[in-house]
């Protein structure tokens, strides 16, 4: 069969290059290599000045000589004067600035003139690593770091959708393009080591966030993207040990944008933007399915019972589904900061806006955030401040299968199955219902599952810390953090009945409300002292300690009520009295989290690096004796270029070894109280006349009293390179995580009475994997010239469940029938398909008959599945495994291109090597086996020997059963997508000064715009579960922009 | 510097405070749980732990599915359906090629498991539960008894050999044990029965209505010793509860499927399922019945969620044997041309059902609910078939025949007890009385989920279902011919997985 062209692999690879750009043919200005200055040459008086690129004298800039110790640094007017030998080089340097040398002759002595340029690398020179920030160069773990422009250039409401691609190690994949990232994101820094919980921790402004509990993702989608700083990420556990019992998945630490001490600045930002679909499926037409549907019908000897069928040529193109159900949609985001400060106190304000509309009727979302983030000091020792932000985002959201498991009455699901001879409207305009008898389909009309409830998911959160920090002494910090993350969740719902229509009798008959409110509080108090100390001018000692308790807690109550009379009061109250209710709800008992933790940071000379982390975490969800756990880190570097054999050698302007080793742990997947032998009250049963329902009492799980949490731990080996004064700019990272007593659910037989996994570390596994990045300034211009900057990540891991110990084999996500797609077995990667082994199709009658036995009903133009056992007969032990989630490597490349005031940046990320299991391609050739519609792809099917190898024959009920899980619904993942393209535009300062504003940029970006893969569903992103249920599909996004300052 | 102090000071007193409270702040039970610790202790724990127990009946694993399959395995019906993967569960045991993945074969054994245990903790705890009215502790037993003889005695039947339990296991070690000889199993069932008959009160009132009464549990044992072919106990048993029960059969075969005439303690039911509507939940393991929407006929308007689903769908030879004037035929089955409650005719054929015929003894059409679940309860056992046992205990004798045709006079809406010339069968009449006995029962209990044992305990079911599937082919419906080994279900993949002292039945 014919599938879409694509790119070669090569070809591609020619690509990747080519959009890197290559450093070498921009060929650097290399700065003017002189010789050392010779002794024997007189020193004569040099004086200048040193401007900022604003042409401000820059004060405290450090001058040297090159080769000696001779210097100074310069004042408050950026003025300096030395004594240096005529023909030496002089060194100007400053944090923040790129480094600038100028020779010393007679001629230019007397009036040395220097403008020194921003560093665009000095962003990142102050590195958050938890409970404190540390240079860059004095870092020895591994930790990644993206920030400013960034975190705000897609047109995304949730900021971890902006990280893809742009740091190694962190692998991100989006759930699908619900709006507002409803759908949420799948967050692995460092391969996947779990079976459940694979999501890093955030701290946001120092406050830890409860991990959801529920497998949802979409932790930060409550945060405005216009409002972070930074965001690092912490990926070895050198450096996460820090955080202890919950690093296990790295962390990642958000600050947000804070005031300093100078001017006002304001900033208005605002985007508005169109979505599209970004491909749509080939949907068979109505002449097509009845085509398809008789022609099966009858190979199985059944009767076409649906007149209107009986005529396909009579019924021509019918409905197109995807017209009516994918749409034009707007996206937009306004963004309102005021930052400021001075000596004594600092500022951040800010308030944005952003709404966006399905691409899928009926879906929506909406989001308002407010930030507060100040601090003032209080007499010259004392420091308070506060972060605070509230959020209030409300989401419409149409069942799509996002995930998990099978959902069969998703919109998207429906809308690949109804067939097109089915009218989407009756004559009152109210929503066609199908039935079996005059459309033969019975699901629902896809356009009534997005639209008809009323439903929508209110959420509220308040997330604030407030701290207060004194200095006693030089070098010395006490800080306590208080803080709070407040969660106020609601779901209402309303089905309304159906208005009355002759002839119809609606199974919209009844009208039912619910609702449901959750709230989940967490209070977080700290107390660190830090200590900063430079002794003997070369040993740098920073110690920390510390301690933190943080409780987190979880309520919620949900009632329904059906059999309302009317449609216009869609409240709970408003229902009738006497109608069933429902009420349900829990309060869960706090869980607490006590914990001690520590970090000695040495550095001799700036040259040997060595830290030390320790935390000792207490979690009220472990048995007694097993509540405490000890995870200690450590890590060194060697910053060689600090070196005196290469220290200031231009070629090589940066180079350090790093290798840590670490040991962090994973709470999550043991469950709260999981190590009890705990009584279920779901179990009802009724009696009496009315029925009333009783409430039973039961075990449904057998106790494991020594539940631990999971470990984790893992060596890392890095190098940081700079080549030609940091032009080109490298970094790897090897690393090998051990997991060695993961929790499996050991699956406990129903004899037991018990039908609950019983949660035991029984498992073992390992993650072995290289982050590389790469940055090149390929050009660099001043003063407007053109400058292009590259930046490319690839992150590689291999992962392998190693052990199950105790356990057996487990399944994870299933298909809709229930038949699992995902197991986890020693010896395979985590989250591999387990099936049959398709190969190709019968073409005759002796092809079957010569064949391991499959099904009595087995013909030619059926699939030929594998005997794997060599048994002779195709049975459940012939499924093996046939494919895996996790990509052999993804990447990332951005460029970023400037001239004059123009700026283009392009995004291209991608993934390779990984395989999605594709239930749409299931639905897509359901059409050959009856009652639902599908894809075109049935048009190439098989009709007879040598017509196809691939698509089976028509027949109605499959009684081969070609659609069990098997390796012929395996797809290559991979991947490459234009993800992004922005161009922009700075208004010349010469215009803004007349309308007094400090910068004003507009631009328009594209998102989204060209993907290539072999992937023959919505789109090859599905999830890190690699499962394509019907995923709610991307959008393609063009919006415009501006940014105003004042 | 003073400052400095007081708040060094404070921040190590907190430090110390923490410290100190920790363990404290580290003690957690969790609120909203009850562990086996706090649980067990007073009559209302008894009668909670019972409850359990009772709640697989309504669940997948019983009488919201598995048990389903029991009249599409043998002659009575076919899937039906939407056709492709829809019902594939049933279309495996249709075809007898049933995988070890079969949902039927893998839910029977998961539910009935599970109440089996249900049942083994009540008669582990609730005698040392104390202050208790010995009258409630008594009833528990007997009720934990009955259930667990029902469960064992529907596991025996589909699988053979099975593990057996005398006390709920507490870790992997006391569940991981081999396959118990199905002689044992039933020499389990009737001790359990047996002890049942004598813990259970004759009748409940009010709000423990539905719950297993002495004759439950007679009836129940009666039917056992029939499945194991010692007929002549069976028939005393079955004669002790239609002498002793003070029950009598309804005047209209009809009134024994209505929602109204539910637990009457005077009438036929010895013993029903209970079901309740209106949880508004897709949800077969919940307690609303799904047999409303599932064996609906396929079309619009009779059920609340729109088309009924069509399963279950009666095979032409069993609609087209009735014989005329047999009210069971319209209480039973949908045909062409029926009237249903919104005015609509059944069709002269359906998707799935190619003669236009449906199951009807579980339709209950619109109720107050916009899905699935209807609540009509399930007879488990009926004083019909008391009747039904009697007679093929007791043979071909005068009491024999009486007894079936106490059955076949009521079908014909006639009075019972009197003798019916034109509708009795004799020595004449029916040469094969065993042959007669089995076709009444056919009949009397079809979708009662009964044939497929009837077929297996009178090891008949190859022969009838060979013949029947070549009957099958001749008017374009296809099903599967058995085997040997259908005899028996698989035993679950899943358990053999988890359990590695089990080992498979022979040929799957």
């Amino acid at each position: 069969m014919k599938r879409k062209l694509y790119l070669a692999p090569s070809f591609r690879h020619t690509a990747l290059l080519l959009a890197c750009g290559l450093p070498v043919a921009a060929r650097p200005a290399l700065p003017a290599l002189t010789k050392p200055a010779l002794s024997v040459a007189a020193d004569i008086p040099v004086t200048g000045r040193v401007v900022g690129t604003d042409g401000k004298p820059l004060p405290g800039v450090t001058v040297l000589v090159r080769g000696t110790n001779l210097g100074g640094s310069t004042d408050a007017d950026g003025r300096f004067s030395l004594r240096a030998p005529e023909g030496s080089t002089l060194l100007f340097s400053f944090v923040g600035y790129v480094a600038q040398s100028v020779v010393v002759t007679s001629s230019n002595a007397g009036s040395i003139s220097v403008s020194m340029r921003d560093d665009t690398q000095a962003l990142t020179e102050v590195v958050v690593v938890g409970y404190g920030t540390q240079e860059r160069g004095s870092v020895t773990g591994a930790i990644s770091s993206v920030n400013g422009p960034e975190l705000t250039r897609q047109p995304v409401a949730d900021v971890t959708q902006s990280l893809q691609g742009k740091a190694a190690g962190v692998t991100i994949t989006s759930n699908g393009g619900a709006p507002g990232g409803a759908a949420g994101t799948s967050v692995r820094i460092r391969g996947i080591t779990s079976a459940g919980n694979n999501s890093p921790l955030y701290v946001v402004d120092g406050f830890p966030l409860p991990s959801p509990g529920d497998g949802s993702e979409n932790q930060l989608n409550a945060i405005s993207p216009n409002d972070i700083e930074t965001i690092d990420i912490l990926k070895d556990a050198s450096a996460t040990a820090i955080y202890g019992v919950r690093a296990a998945n790295g962390v990642v630490l958000i600050t947000t944008k804070h005031g300093k001490a100078g001017q006002a600045t304001v900033n208005v930002d605002g985007y508005v933007g169109v979505q599209t679909v970004a491909r749509r499926l080939n949907l068979l037409n109505a002449e097509q399915y009845a085509v398809i549907n008789n022609e099966s019908r009858l190979a199985a000897g059944k009767p076409i019972v649906v007149d209107r069928l009986r005529d396909p040529a009579a019924l021509g193109a019918g409905t197109d589904w995807q017209d009516l159900v994918f749409r034009r949609a707007q996206i937009q985001n306004y963004s309102l900061g005021v930052t400021g400060g001075s000596e004594k106190a600092s500022y951040a304000l800010s308030a944005t806006y952003f709404q966006q509309d399905g691409i899928v009727v009926g879906s929506n979302f909406e989001r308002y955030t407010l930030r507060a983030n100040g601090d003032v000091k209080i007499g010259s020792m004392l420091k308070v401040g506060n972060n605070i932000q509230l959020t209030h985002l409300s989401d419409r959201q149409v069942a799509s299968n996002g995930g998990g498991n099978g959902n069969e009455y998703g919109t998207i699901q429906q809308l690949i199955r109804i067939p097109a001879t089915i009218q989407p409207y009756r004559a009152d305009g109210y929503w066609y219902e199908p039935t079996g008898s005059t459309d033969n389909f019975i699901e629902e009309n896809p356009l009534a599952s997005a639209q008809r409830n009323d439903q929508r998911f209110n959420r509220n959160r308040i997330l604030t810390t407030f701290y207060a920090e004194l200095q006693p002494l030089k070098g010395l910090r006490i800080r306590s953090n208080v803080g709070a993350d407040l969660i106020f969740d609601n779901f209402n719902s309303f089905a309304p009945s159906a208005p009355p229509f002759p002839g119809v009798t609606s199974r919209y008959a009844t009208a039912g409300a619910s609702a449901t409110s959750a709230y989940a509080p967490s209070y977080l108090i700290e107390n660190t002292a830090t200590y900063d100390r430079l002794i003997a001018d070369k040993h740098q000692v920073t110690f920390l300690l510390g301690q933190s308790a943080q409780e987190f807690n979880y309520s919620n109550v949900e009632a329904y009520r059906t059999g309302y009379l009317r449609n216009d009061l869609r409240v709970i109250n408003a229902g009738p009295i006497n109608t069933l209710l429902a009420n349900v709800g829990t309060i869960s008992s706090p869980q607490h989290l006590a914990s001690y933790f520590g970090r000695l940071n040495y550095e001799f000379a700036g040259k040997y690096l060595f830290s030390a982390v320790a935390r000792y975490d207490g979690s009220s969800v472990f048995p007694p004796g097993e509540k405490f756990g000890f995870f200690p880190g450590a890590s060194v570097g060697w910053r060689i270029s600090e070196e005196p054999f290469l220290k200031g050698n231009p070629t090589i302007s940066n180079l350090k070894l790093r290798a840590g080793y670490g040991k962090v742990g994973n709470p999550l997947n043991a469950g709260r109280f999981a190590y009890l032998y705990s009584i279920n009250f779901g179990i009802t049963y009724p009696f009496g006349p009315d029925g009333t329902i009783n409430t039973g009492g039961a075990p449904t799980r057998l106790a494991n009293a020594n539940l631990r949490w999971e470990n984790n731990d893992q060596t890392n080996v890095g190098v940081d390179v700079g080549f030609l004064d940091n032009r080109i700019e490298a970094s790897l990272d090897l690393y090998n995580r051990n997991s060695p007593n993961l929790i499996a659910p050991v699956p406990v037989s129903y004899t037991s009475g018990t039908y609950e996994p019983v949660n035991t570390n029984a498992a073992s596994a390992y993650n072995r994997g290289i982050d590389f990045s790469l940055t090149t300034h390929n050009f660099i211009g001043s003063n407007g010239g053109f400058s292009w900057t590259t930046t490319l990540n690839v992150s590689a891991f291999k992962t392998q469940l190693e052990s199950l110990g105790l356990g057996v084999p487990y399944n994870g996500t299933s298909t809709l029938a229930g038949d699992p797609i995902v197991r986890y077995a020693a010896g395979q990667p985590f989250g591999s398909f387990f099936g049959y082994v398709a190969d190709g199709l019968f073409q005759t009658a002796d092809e079957v008959k010569a064949a391991p036995k499959q099904e009595s009903g087995t013909a030619p133009g059926d699939i030929r599945f594998k005997d794997i056992n060599g048994d002779g007969v195709i049975t459940a032990a012939d499924r093996t495994f046939i494919g895996k989630p996790n990509p052999n490597f993804t990447f990332g490349i951005t460029n970023t291109l400037n001239y004059k005031g123009f700026d283009l940046s392009f995004f291209i990320n991608g993934a390779q090597g990984n395989q999605i299991y594709n239930q749409n391609r299931y639905l897509l050739e359901s059409a050959l086996y009856g009652s639902f519609s599908g894809g075109t792809i049935v048009l190439n099917r098989w009709t007879g020997q040598g017509t196809s190898n691939d698509v089976p024959r028509a027949i109605d009920s499959d009684p081969n059963r070609n659609l069990r899980v098997s390796s012929h619904f395996v797809e290559d993942g991979s991947f490459v997508r234009l993800k992004n393209l922005t161009l922009g535009y700075t208004l010349p300062q010469t215009l803004l000064s007349r309308i007094g504003s400090r910068q004003v940029r507009v631009y328009v970006t594209g998102q989204n715009l060209i993907t290539l893969t072999h992937y023959t569903g919505f789109d090859p992103e599905v999830s890190a579960s690699g499962v394509d249920l019907g995923i709610y599909p991307q959008a393609r996004v063009f919006t415009g922009g501006i940014n105003i300052g004042f | 510097m003073l400052i400095s102090k007081h708040f060094g000071g404070a921040f190590l007193l907190s430090l110390g405070l923490l410290a100190g409270c920790t363990n404290k702040f580290l003690e957690e039970s969790p609120s909203d749980q009850i562990t086996d610790a706090n649980f067990y202790k007073t009559q209302n724990d008894a009668i909670q732990a019972v409850t359990a127990a009772y709640s697989e009946l309504t669940k997948e694993g019983q009488y919201n599915a598995a048990l389903w399959a029991m009249d599409i395995a043998a002659d009575i019906s076919t899937t039906g359906g939407g056709g492709g993967s829809d019902g594939i569960e049933y279309t495996q045991l249709d075809d007898y090629n049933t995988p070890s993945t079969n949902f039927v074969a893998q839910r029977l054994w998961q539910g009935s498991f599970i109440a089996v245990q249900r049942a083994n903790i009540v008669l582990q705890k609730v005698p040392l539960i104390t202050g208790m009215d010995p009258a409630i502790q008594k009833r528990c037993l007997g009720e934990a008894q009955f259930i667990r003889a029902k469960m064992y005695f529907d596991l025996v039947r589909a699988f053979g050999d099975v593990p057996l339990y005398a006390t709920q296991p507490t870790n992997l070690d006391q569940v991981n044990i081999a396959r118990s000889p199905a002689a044992d199993v039933y020499k389990q069932i009737e001790a359990d029965l047996t002890s049942a008959i004598t813990n259970l009160p004759t009748s409940y009132s009010g709000g423990d209505l539905g719950r297993a009464t002495r004759w439950a549990a007679q009836g129940l044992l009666a039917k056992v010793l029939l499945t194991e072919g010692r007929k002549a106990e069976a028939a005393v048993q079955a004669k002790a509860v239609i002498d002793g029960s003070g029950k009598t059969m309804w005047a209209s075969y009809g009134d024994n499927f209505k929602v109204e005439n539910e637990n009457n303690n005077a009438k036929e039911s010895l013993y029903e399922v209970q079901f309740v509507n209106g949880r508004n939940q897709y949800d077969r393991n919940s307690v609303g019945s799904a047999m409303n929407q599932f064996f609906a006929p396929r079309r619009g308007g009779l059920v609340p969620a729109g088309d009924g689903y069509g399963f279950n769908v009666p095979e032409p030879d069993f609609v087209n044997g009735y014989e005329a004037g047999d009210t069971r035929k319209a209480v039973t089955v949908w045909v062409p041309g029926d009237v249903s409650p919104n005015g609509s005719l059944q069709p002269k054929s359906l998707p799935g059902s190619p003669f236009g015929y449906d199951c009807k003894k579980w339709f209950v059409g619109m109720v107050n609910t916009n899905i699935w679940d209807s609540p009509l309860n399930v007879p488990v056992l009926r004083l019909a078939e008391m009747y039904l046992i009697v007679a093929e205990g007791l043979g071909a004798t005068p009491d024999g025949f009486e007894a079936l045709n106490k059955v076949r006079r009521r079908a014909f809406g006639v009075d019972y007890n009197t003798p019916n010339a034109a509708h009795d069968l004799n020595a004449g009449s029916a040469p094969d009385f065993q042959a007669a006995v089995m076709r009444e029962r056919k009949y009397e209990l079809a979708f009662e989920f009964d044939r497929w044992f009837d077929l297996k305990r009178t090891k008949s079911l190859v022969s009838v279902m060979t013949a029947q599937s070549a009957y099958l082919a001749t008017v374009g419906v296809r099903r599967g011919v058995p085997t040997d080994k259908n005899y028996v279900f698989p035993i679950p993949q899943t358990e053999l997985d988890a359990n590695p002292k089990l080992v498979q039945n022979p040929g799957y």
